[in-house]
């Protein structure tokens, strides 16, 4: 059932002519920043003739980092069109109707959300791996980076598909999606101010572990707690859902 | 003996603070066909998503068939006999009517090797073939609205559950469907039908259930060979 769900979302999301604007924009975005970090890095003149030293951490590192801000903004559209805005159109109707869970309601279309992820991932990873026309990359911090980016994304979509499954309102659940996920990256920003508690905050920030993916370490509790986030906001997504 | 499908005894229903039904008691029988009539507000709609489950009573007792909404494993197996078309059709506009169907379909969990069969025989009854490839957007209301009918009959439930089914409908669609549904009371299948419409949906009903003031007023009336005229002036005196 979570399959069916997914695929009939991810249909309805590439049928939609708004998808492939945001693609649009989204790339042509990516496309700038590429550029602009391919020539931050040659006026560097770290460039030597034979092999790019250093190409993936000062290119490759900042590109997927740029890629997940900008999607991370996205989110708060991305998961309020996918529950939000089927309970205001009326057409959740069409799940509550059948003999099925909740959770595989909010699993499927977290699934879907998912899959778009993956596709989007996928389609920006093209001008990184171009540069392998003239040098070669460090596999590891680009496959980590790329992994980083995944994780955290697909908690920050877990995050907004737990919200917005409690909102009957677009504009509203647009707004507190966008808050909640400025609130994790504001928890980091607080931390520098904060002494003792300082380590905690930090803790629950969202981006300081995608740090450690993109400096290619993979780190097991970064992993874990995008997982539990994950979880975290889709159980309570079951529950927004639950209620009648 | 008759078997007793719903059992409905003293339910209360309060939407954002406001009382919609209140103290109702009601027994259906399994194949029995059910108009509900009421003013616009006075908790039609309301009754009807109780039923389906979509909507929670504030206080009372909801069985169908024995089981109930609150047992979430009772819910999955009720929503299973239910086939609902709600008054505002749920239809993704960007979606083709087929693929809607099948979608339905699926979250029916209606076998696969059946799947496509369904899908036809509702396309056919409704008169859907014709545009069954033609994104719903760009369909008329009337045709959208078959397209809901269209899901509600999907799964062959055991009991259909209608909110103002006629709406948008020409006349010679609404006879047809009318005429379905005599044909599915021939089956047994429990009919429960809210609808202002006296020509041809309310008259195949065995009896009539008047809401007003969040209270239900059984009728019983002969409803066929009746005018227009008539039954407003039954429904409407009746208290």
């Amino acid at each position: 059932m979570i399959k069916s769900i997914a695929l009939h979302e991810l249909r309805l999301v590439l049928c939609d002519r708004k998808t492939w604007f945001c693609l649009a924009a989204l790339h042509a975005l990516m496309g700038i920043i590429f550029n602009w970090l391919i020539s931050i890095y040659l006026k560097d003149k770290i460039i030597v003739t034979t092999t790019a030293y250093g190409i993936t951490e000062k290119i490759i590192h900042p590109y997927y980092a740029w890629f997940s801000l900008l999607i991370l903004f996205l989110t708060p559209m991305i998961t309020t069109q996918i529950l939000c805005a089927e309970k205001v159109n009326k057409t959740m109707l069409n799940y509550q109707a059948a003999p099925i869970s909740t959770a595989s309601i909010i699993f499927g279309k977290y699934l879907a959300v998912n899959l778009i992820l993956v596709l989007t991932i996928l389609s920006v990873s093209i001008l990184p791996l171009s540069l392998l026309l003239s040098s070669s990359l460090d596999w590891g911090q680009f496959s980590a980076g790329i992994l980083g980016a995944y994780l955290m994304l697909s908690a920050t979509l877990a995050v907004g598909c737990g919200i917005s499954s409690f909102m009957h309102n677009i504009t509203r659940s647009n707004f507190i999606i966008f808050l909640a996920t400025l609130s994790f990256i504001l928890l980091e920003w607080a931390a520098q101010y904060t002494g003792s508690y300082a380590m905690y905050l930090q803790s629950f920030g969202l981006l300081s572990p995608l740090k450690n993916f993109l400096s290619g370490v993979i780190n097991l509790q970064s992993v874990c707690y995008y997982g539990c986030i994950s979880y975290i906001f889709l159980t309570v997504g079951t529950w927004g859902l639950n209620k009648k | 003996m008759q078997e007793e499908l719903f059992y409905i005894q003293s339910l209360s229903v309060n939407v954002n603070s406001r009382l919609i039904l209140q103290h109702l008691d009601l027994k259906v029988i399994r194949g029995e066909s059910i108009a509900i009539v009421g003013n616009n507000g006075s908790g039609k709609t309301t009754l009807l998503k109780v039923m389906c489950g979509l909507v929670n009573p504030t206080q009372g007792i909801l069985r169908i068939a024995g089981m109930s909404f609150a047992n979430s494993t009772q819910a999955l197996q009720l929503k299973r006999l239910i086939g609902y078309a709600a008054d505002t059709p749920p239809l993704y506009h960007n979606d083709t009517v087929r693929s809607y169907l099948r979608f339905i379909a699926e979250l029916k969990q209606i076998a696969k090797h059946q799947l496509t069969a369904r899908v036809n025989l509702s396309l056919e009854v409704l008169d859907l073939t014709q545009v069954s490839n033609a994104p719903i957007y760009t369909l008329s209301k009337g045709t959208q609205q078959r397209v809901n009918l269209a899901q509600a009959i999907l799964s062959n439930p055991e009991i259909l559950v209608l909110d103002e089914p006629t709406t948008g409908l020409d006349p010679e669609h609404c006879q047809s469907f009318a005429q379905y549904l005599i044909q599915l009371q021939a089956q047994n299948i429990t009919l429960i039908i809210a609808s202002h419409e006296y020509t041809t949906i309310v008259p195949i009903c065995d009896y009539m259930l008047k809401i007003t003031n969040g209270t239900v007023q059984k009728i019983m009336l002969p409803l066929a060979n009746k005018t227009i005229r008539e039954l407003n002036d039954q429904i409407y005196s009746a208290t």
